[in-house]
């Protein structure tokens, strides 16, 4: 599957979407929806509504994250908004602060 | 990210951008941007690739489509494939047999009126083609997606080896065209 990475020197305004995995290294103002995994890495800064698959968060997002499968929130992160996914994943070391809403369905 | 200079943007043939895109790194396009792309160092539309109305950067290479202001700092080539409706701004440019510019070529270093050159853009300095062609070394699987064409940003050296004959050869990808287009090199 091809892949889609926003640098670590790179800044969009806008909405990002598609069918390929997204890597964030860099900074996203927006929306971002991707029918592919999405991948914050942790230089990564999302200020956006995501919605993917899978999201994994290894860096910042501020907004509302749907994981349609699941929602990982990895060591490092710093997540501040709300996650809706069947599935969450937050490790320790995690900073997170929302609402976790866990009932909806596989899709 | 401890290693920053291998980083650059790429968007997959999958994905489409509306709206900003600002790098201080190259920005590669396999996918499509509906807006303003920027870069400090290089843009660059793979064949396949969309975007306008606006891209700006030092060079700007033109393999797929792009539309609107297509402004190059320093430089700007389209290649065998590459296609751009409207206007080109550069003081050097190059056009591959095959390509094609539907629009106005501006060679006298004048830019779109609406439009302040950013700071950083001056002030970088040029890269070498060769360290363009490097970047590119990291493309692996989405090339083996592409029905055998290797991305223009993997073959940087050899476009720019053949530069020197597309100069000549310019006005043939002139001619597709077509009568309506105000084709001109100012």
């Amino acid at each position: 599957m091809a892949e889609t990475t926003i640098g670590s020197r790179t800044r969009i305004e806008g909405s990002v979407t598609g069918r390929d995995v997204l890597v964030v290294e860099g900074e996203i103002r927006g929306t971002v929806t991707m029918d592919a995994p999405i991948r914050i890495e942790r230089e990564g800064r999302l200020e956006a509504e995501v919605a993917g698959p899978e999201v994994a968060i290894g860096g910042t997002v501020q907004g509302h994250v749907i994981g349609l499968k699941k929602v990982e929130i990895l060591p490092g992160a710093r997540m501040i908004g709300d996650v809706r996914t069947p599935r969450i994943l937050i490790s320790d070391g995690a900073v997170f602060r929302g609402r976790v809403d866990m009932d909806v369905g596989e899709g | 990210m401890a290693d920053d200079q291998g980083t650059r943007t790429e968007i997959g043939p999958e994905t489409v951008v509306t709206g900003d895109v600002r790098a201080d790194e190259d920005v590669v396009v396999f996918g499509r941007i509906d807006g303003t792309v920027s870069s400090t160092t290089a843009v660059i539309v793979e064949d396949g690739g969309r975007v306008g109305p606006r891209v700006e950067a030092p060079t700007v290479i033109v393999a797929g489509w792009a539309s609107g202001d297509v402004i190059g700092t320093e430089r700007v080539e389209i290649t065998e494939t590459g296609r751009v409706l409207g206007c080109v701004y550069a003081p050097r440019m190059v056009l591959l047999e095959g390509g094609a510019v539907k629009g106005r070529i501006v060679m006298d270093g004048s830019r779109p009126e609406s439009v302040q050159a950013p700071a950083a853009a001056r002030t970088v300095t040029a890269r070498p083609v060769a360290a363009l062609a490097g970047t590119g070394a990291r493309r692996t699987s989405a090339t083996a997606t592409r029905g055998g064409r290797e991305p223009v940003s993997a073959t940087r050296a050899k476009v720019a080896a053949a530069a020197p004959a597309a100069r000549a050869t310019a006005k043939a990808g002139l001619l597709d065209l077509g009568d309506e287009g105000e084709s001109k090199v100012d």
